[in-house]
């Protein structure tokens, strides 16, 4: 087989690269997924949304996927036309360094090792273009936009190391791809996305389309499971139990969780590079579900509020957190791309007499009218390991008992932060090594004890300004005593709470904080003793 | 620096500045225990509130997504 060149990177090329006997260059031309992906890989090679074409593309036309070949084996060998089992692989580069005269001298071993980590620094990532009708679009891996100073983060990717012709190469991603609504529809193939990172994470199985279609339809199931037209929540929860995870599931029209920060949420968990699995109504489309894997973080605060519903009667001023600060999150959206930006439209935006519901925004428009349609958030599901117990729920109840002590001491307490998230606790160790904390014995009692292997951290700031922070053992549950350590990061905010704890009118006023859950005197006699521990 | 670094660099920016930027409440003595108990007031009402936050509806697991 002879070498096939670079190209460069047209719409026109890459629609000519992803069409097979079923599906014309024409027919992929109109499609959303192909527009997107070209305009994707523009941005990526120029750096730029406005610069286009500086890019190249390697196609392997031969090529082995693994996530196909158990789709072809599990149904389309079984199809009357004749599909083929094998695909197409395309990668892309940043044109520079891939003058073809480099390229074959490449693949001959015949270049400077100067061009080869040229070409690998240039390496974008793959799409593989499967030979179906429809969706063509099979396994994704492609970067991500750069970090723009640390707005923009893509936590939940991992690297994926690929071979073009003996040249080893790598990518940091997430991998993405269509639906076919025969053995995978959205939920499938949001699933599998999340799987590919839980895999990373918590040394779980990275299993095919076809294998969480056929796991998920073995809960319950009343129709067909395959050809799939969907899947219902339980059957997304029994896929997850199935690849040893534990499904956490919060149903956001549930008035019971009206009072839960959604941003915050959904930050709490992507911060670790725990992808996300969001649940929307798109406005006369139906339900979508979308594998979030990263956020948009702001310096300044974008939202006033951000609980699902803003209640009217809301009086209680609760400390803001740190999901005031993302304006948009980004997805796998089967049906859009890999990476799509999600924008957050909070309530605080409404005018008035408007809904009072947090929406999202993509790039779902109307046909008839090219309005932006509204995907109101309905579900969250995260994929956790069985042994995280505490949910951000459970953390945030118990920062809420801190509440009275930081009204007493601050008054309004808009310029406070709580920063909540689940890490794990080797992170928090390195974290804790870099930080403002005194080079001293604390430190290193703090680096060389024994913590759990998952943490949740709840870090108080004033402004940019740490106050403390709180550690919790993920893997304790909501009516033990998960927090586990506090560390006080600012001395003199330490001292104003020894003195407040300590005060024989006042302290015994806060040990009235309770409830059905929580008993905060234990609480209280905590800081007290971590105050001692740090500073005496 | 990736990107996981700079993020994670990112929460440890900023922290270098004086406490004294910190604005605290000037305390009052006279005033300070009934405020107190109306704080903790607060929080109870928005534990309450919370507590109620648990919970998967028969419902909830039907949800189909099918787009």
């Amino acid at each position: 087989m002879s070498l096939t060149l670079p190209e460069e990177l047209t719409y026109e090329s890459l629609c000519s690269a992803l069409a097979n006997d079923y599906a014309s260059q024409g027919e992929i031309r109109t499609r959303r997924i192909a527009e997107y992906l070209y305009n994707y890989l523009c941005t990526l090679g120029s750096g730029s949304r406005d610069s286009k074409s500086k890019v190249r593309m390697v196609v392997e036309r031969e090529y082995t996927d693994a996530d196909f070949l158990d789709d072809f084996a599990e149904y389309y060998i079984r199809c009357y036309p004749n599909y083929s089992r094998r695909c197409k692989r395309l990668h892309f580069f940043k044109e520079t360094p891939l003058a073809e005269d480099v390229f074959s001298r490449l693949v001959r071993g015949a270049a400077t090792k100067g061009e080869e980590d040229a070409f690998r620094e240039s390496y974008l990532g793959f799409v593989v273009a499967r030979p179906l009708p429809r969706a063509v679009i099979g396994r994704t891996v492609l970067r991500t936009y750069e970090s723009d100073g640390g707005r923009r983060n893509y936590t939940c990717t991992r690297k994926y190391p690929v071979n073009l012709y003996g040249i080893s190469l790598s990518v940091d991603s997430l991998a993405f791809q269509e639906q076919d609504t025969v053995l995978a529809a959205c939920a499938t193939v949001a699933l599998w996305s999340c799987f590919q990172k839980t895999a990373k994470l918590f040394d779980t199985r990275t299993p095919t389309p076809a294998a969480i279609t056929t796991v998920a339809g073995q809960a319950i199931h009343l129709g067909r499971p395959i050809p799939s037209h969907g899947l219902i929540s339980f059957e997304m929860c029994r896929a997850i139990r199935h690849y040893e995870l534990e499904p956490e599931l919060i149903d956001l029209r549930d008035r019971r969780f009206r009072s839960v920060p959604f941003i915050s949420l959904l930050y709490g968990y992507l911060w670790m590079g725990l992808p996300v699995i969001l649940g929307v109504e798109i406005e006369k489309v139906g339900r979508h579900a979308i594998a979030l894997t990263g956020y948009s973080f702001s310096r300044e605060r974008q939202h006033k509020a951000e609980t699902i519903e803003l209640a009217k009667d809301k009086s209680t001023q609760q400390v803001p957190l740190a999901g005031l600060h993302i304006s948009a999150l980004f997805g796998h959206d089967d049906q859009i791309g890999p990476f799509s930006r999600l924008k957050v439209i909070s309530p605080a935006c409404h005018s008035e007499g408007e809904s009072n519901t947090i929406y999202l925004e993509s790039t779902w428009i109307d046909p008839e009218t090219k309005r932006i349609l509204k995907l109101t958030p309905m579900q969250v599901i995260i994929p956790v390991y069985h042994k995280i117990r505490l949910t951000f729920v459970d953390v945030y109840r118990w920062v809420t008992v801190f509440l009275p002590a930081l009204r007493y001491h601050f008054g309004n307490i808009e310029a406070l932060e709580w920063d909540v998230h689940l890490t794990f606790s080797n992170d928090v160790k390195g974290l804790m090594r870099t930080s403002d904390l005194r080079k001293d014995a604390f430190l290193e009692s703090l680096l060389v004890e024994h913590h759990p292997r998952f943490v949740w951290r709840a870090i108080l700031k004033f402004g940019e300004i740490r106050l403390v922070e709180l550690l919790f053992d993920a893997t304790g549950f909501a009516r033990s005593f998960p927090l586990y350590r506090v560390v006080w990061h600012n001395e003199d905010f330490a001292s104003k709470m020894k003195w407040l704890l300590e005060h024989p009118g006042l302290s015994p006023i806060l040990n009235e904080v309770e409830s059905l859950r929580i008993n905060s005197v234990r609480f209280w006699e905590f800081l007290g003793l971590s105050i001692a521990r740090q500073f005496d | 620096m990736d990107d996981v670094e700079l993020r994670k660099a990112n929460l440890v920016t900023g922290q270098a500045k004086v406490s004294s930027q910190v604005a605290y409440r000037p305390p009052n003595q006279e005033t300070a225990e009934a405020e107190l108990q109306a704080f903790v007031l607060e929080a109870k009402s928005e534990l309450a509130s919370l507590d109620e936050a648990e919970g998967i509806s028969q419902q909830a697991l039907e949800f189909e997504f099918n787009v």
